[in-house]
């Protein structure tokens, strides 16, 4: 008897505590996952404003997959964003990749900063593939990628490799590329 | 003249009628219009504000679907821009994006300050109007459900203002136009109405302004008005006959009045004024109809007749009908008085209160009566004095004869009874030329007494009380038939007696005139064999009766008929047939007692007839005058 009421005085303390970490841990990371979460919704927009050929789905009904490889910048932002909601009557989910050869069925590729180093193999790996790759990574539309988050004045500006785009057999609105910087990037 | 007391001049009459016709096609001709432009343009401002709305929501759709991008990618510079566009929109003036939160996200044009922009997106919902622009929020959607943000449109109504007014007035032209089309064809149409109606008040002005009711109203339409113009050309008909026929009877009338051989005139109650006067009334009182039509009625009154006509208490009076007669003096132009005799009657005359007058000139009569009654006095003096001077003479004569026949009997009583003691006591002493003269003295004594008698009954008969009832004159008749007989035996007589009537009267006295009468048919058919002798009656009119007695006796000439009645008078000698003659004025007095008469008719040696007449007992009583 005393040692399940000392049990449960053990446990509520650590609740305690782990509430007290959690609380901090946001706290410092606010900055950042205000960021993040406007990306996140990002992620999710561009399933709403890109086409890919209908062969990039295995079925009528196949999920549109947003994919992150490497390290999730995102933590839990992206799954609370994308959860629930539908793009062109497709299911969207999201599935994390330690490395590029992970990558079967994919349709929304975030390429983590972590990968900042492997981008070259990634992006050859990946040609040929109607993958929309995106990236806050430094010159990763130029480098090959297809759109990358641009942070300028506090705001999240797009670049978009349309070469790239048109490679991978996608279609990018017309509305959408009013909104973007179009760079050109040279395949190597 | 009459034209001038016209209430409503024919021109002005068609002038009339012809606008109020005008005026109601035009008016619902208007009124139509009117209505049916109201009606396109409250559905033309509808439709045109549905259109606009329609326009803007249209454009909203299109801006939103433009905006997505720049929504979702929060590039305010691609809003900008986006909403820039609507430049090429003249209408729109203002347009703004709302993010997801509802921030004003971007807006247009550039330069507009944000305070005139709502601060927040508003319901959405179709375009509504407000303040004279037209307003719309649309929701900027990607996807199927991801609501990025709110489109802010602002349109101008300028330009449907101006197409309302371009319509506004296309329906006034047209409206213009119409009511001009309407008033022609008004002005055209108008007369199949107007012209009938017109002919009608044309037709009835020359009637009550002319009084022609020969004239009739064309017909020259149908329906209503065709009817209406018959009914007022039959009604001019019967008008026209019933002005003819009552100016026939005016003309009858006006015979009757102007032929009338006595005076006759009519007056106004209130004016005295002469109102007509007839040709008798001209001729009688020597004024012309030109000089009556001056005067009044008191004018030829005589003065004190002018006073006591004024206050006559019926005098003014409205008193309709026959007014009783009465007698006036009027005064003759040439001043002559004459009496005239008035008949007056009340009655409305021209619409005057009048009195219609019939005088009679009575002078002439009045002084012929004066004279007749003047005459009558003097003759009725005279027949009272000398009836007075006859009855004082009659009644010494019946006093004379009365005392003479009394007193002469005494000394005849003694001068019979002398004789008869005479023969008495010397019979045997007398020679037989001496008893002759005395039978000679006492025959002739005999013979006084019974005419001093006779006499007596006569003048008894005068003065005798007379009763008057039922008399049998069969059973009288009978009676005196049987004593006649008994008297006169040893003739041979037939008697031929048909039956009579009851007559009315003394019953005594009637016996002592059929005695007198039957007496003398025997005594005077005394040398006949047989002596025929007939009684019988015949009716008469009047209540009365004829009773005869006929003889075949000595009978008697006829122009001493009249000596028949008389006291004394005797047609035959006492040595052929002896009386006193005084019978037969007994009869005439009895038979003029009774109220009837007394006659004979006779041929000598033929026979007499001797008829009486006599009141029938059932015939009603009538007042005899009695005859003394």
């Amino acid at each position: 008897m005393v040692s399940s009421i000392c049990g449960f005085r053990v446990r509520a303390l650590l609740a305690g505590i782990l509430c007290g970490l959690a609380a901090a841990v946001s706290v410092r990371a606010q900055s950042g996952a205000k960021e993040y979460q406007v990306k996140a919704v990002y992620l999710y927009n561009f399933a709403e404003f890109v086409e890919w050929p209908p062969t990039a789905f295995s079925g009528q009904n196949a999920p549109l997959i947003i994919g992150v490889l490497g390290d999730d910048p995102f933590g839990s932002v992206l799954d609370e964003t994308v959860h629930g909601e539908q793009a062109n009557g497709r299911d969207l989910v999201v599935r994390r990749y330690r490395v590029v050869d992970e990558i079967a069925a994919c349709h929304i590729l975030f390429v983590s900063r972590s990968e900042t180093d492997r981008l070259a193999p990634i992006l050859r790996a990946l040609r040929g593939r109607s993958i929309l790759t995106i990236s806050d990574a430094a010159d990763f539309a130029r480098r090959g990628g297809m759109v990358r988050f641009v942070t300028e004045n506090h705001r999240i500006r797009l670049r978009v490799n349309l070469d790239a785009v048109k490679a991978a057999n996608l279609t990018i609105s017309s509305k959408l590329l009013r909104t973007v910087e179009l760079v050109n990037g040279s395949d190597q | 003249m009459a034209q001038t007391n016209s209430p409503m001049p024919k021109s002005r009459l068609g002038r009339t009628i012809r606008r109020r016709l005008i005026a109601v096609i035009l008016l619902t001709s208007v009124a139509v219009l009117a209505l049916t432009c109201v009606a396109l343009f409250s559905y033309e401002l509808i439709t045109a504000r549905r259109s606009v709305a329609q326009d803007l929501s249209t454009l909203a759709k299109i801006i939103a679907t433009n905006s997505t991008a720049a929504l979702a990618f929060d590039n305010r510079a691609d809003a900008q821009e986006v909403l820039a566009a609507l430049k090429a929109e003249p209408d729109i003036v203002a347009a703004a994006l709302y993010d997801q939160d509802g921030k004003l996200f971007a807006h247009f044009p550039a330069n507009l300050a944000s305070e005139e922009l709502p601060a927040t997106p508003g319901a959405i919902g179709t375009a509504y109007f407000s303040q004279g622009h037209a307003r719309t929020f649309q929701p900027v959607v990607q996807g199927k459900n991801v609501r990025l943000g709110t489109l802010f449109l602002m349109a101008d109504m300028a330009k449907l203002k101006e197409r309302l007014r371009v319509y506004a007035l296309a329906i006034i032209l047209v409206m213009a136009f119409a009511v001009a089309v309407a008033y022609v064809m008004g002005r055209a149409l108008q007369r199949s109405i107007s012209e009938p109606i017109l002919a009608l008040a044309e037709t009835a002005d020359v009637v009550s302004h002319h009084h022609d009711y020969t004239v009739r109203a064309p017909a020259r339409t149908f329906g209503e008005l065709r009817q209406l113009t018959d009914a007022f050309n039959h009604m001019l008909t019967r008008i026209q006959e019933q002005t003819r026929l009552l100016s026939a009877s005016e003309a009858r009338h006006r015979l009757l009045f102007e032929s009338s051989p006595l005076p006759m005139w009519v007056y106004d109650l209130e004016t005295q004024r002469f109102l007509a006067v007839n040709a008798a009334a001209t001729q009688s009182y020597g004024y012309s109809r030109e000089d009556f039509s001056h005067m009044t009625i008191e004018q030829i009154r005589v003065s004190e007749h002018v006073v006591a006509l004024r206050d006559e208490p019926d005098g003014a009076g409205p008193s309709a009908g026959m007014r009783s007669v009465r007698v006036w003096k009027h005064r003759k132009q040439d001043g002559t008085i004459i009496d005239v005799e008035i008949t007056s009657h009340d009655l409305a005359f021209d619409g005057r209160p009048g009195r219609l007058v019939l005088a009679n000139d009575i002078t002439a009569r009045l002084a012929a009566e004066q004279e007749i009654r003047r005459l009558n006095e003097h003759l009725e003096d005279r027949i009272r004095e000398r009836t007075a001077q006859w009855e004082l003479a009659n009644k010494e004569l019946e006093s004379f004869s009365y005392s003479i026949s009394h007193d002469l009997r005494a000394p005849l009583r003694h001068v019979q009874g002398y004789v008869s003691m005479l023969n008495r006591s010397a019979e045997g002493q007398l020679s037989d030329k001496s008893r002759r003269h005395l039978k000679i003295i006492s025959d002739a004594a005999m013979e006084m007494g019974q005419l001093i008698d006779d006499l007596l009954e006569f003048s008894r008969m005068g003065r005798k009380e007379m009763t008057s009832g039922v008399v049998a004159l069969d059973q009288l008749v009978h009676e005196q038939v049987e004593r006649a007989t008994a008297a006169a035996t040893g003739r041979e007589v037939i008697w031929k007696i048909t039956p009579l009537p009851p007559a009315r009267g003394d019953a005594a006295m009637l016996r002592q005139v059929f005695a007198n009468l039957i007496g003398n048919a025997l005594k005077y058919s005394r040398q006949r064999s047989p002596a025929v002798i007939e009684i019988g009656s015949t009716d008469e009119p009047n209540g009365m009766v004829t009773v005869f007695v006929r003889d075949n006796g000595a009978g008697f000439d006829m122009k001493f008929a009249g000596k028949l009645f008389g006291v004394f008078q005797r047609l035959h000698h006492s040595d052929q047939f002896e009386g006193t003659g005084i019978g037969l004025a007994t009869v005439q007095r009895i038979v003029a007692r009774h109220g009837g008469r007394v006659w004979a008719e006779a041929a000598v040696d033929v026979g007499a007839t001797f008829f009486l007449t006599l009141r029938k007992a059932n015939a009603p009583t009538i007042e005899t005058t009695e005859t003394t």
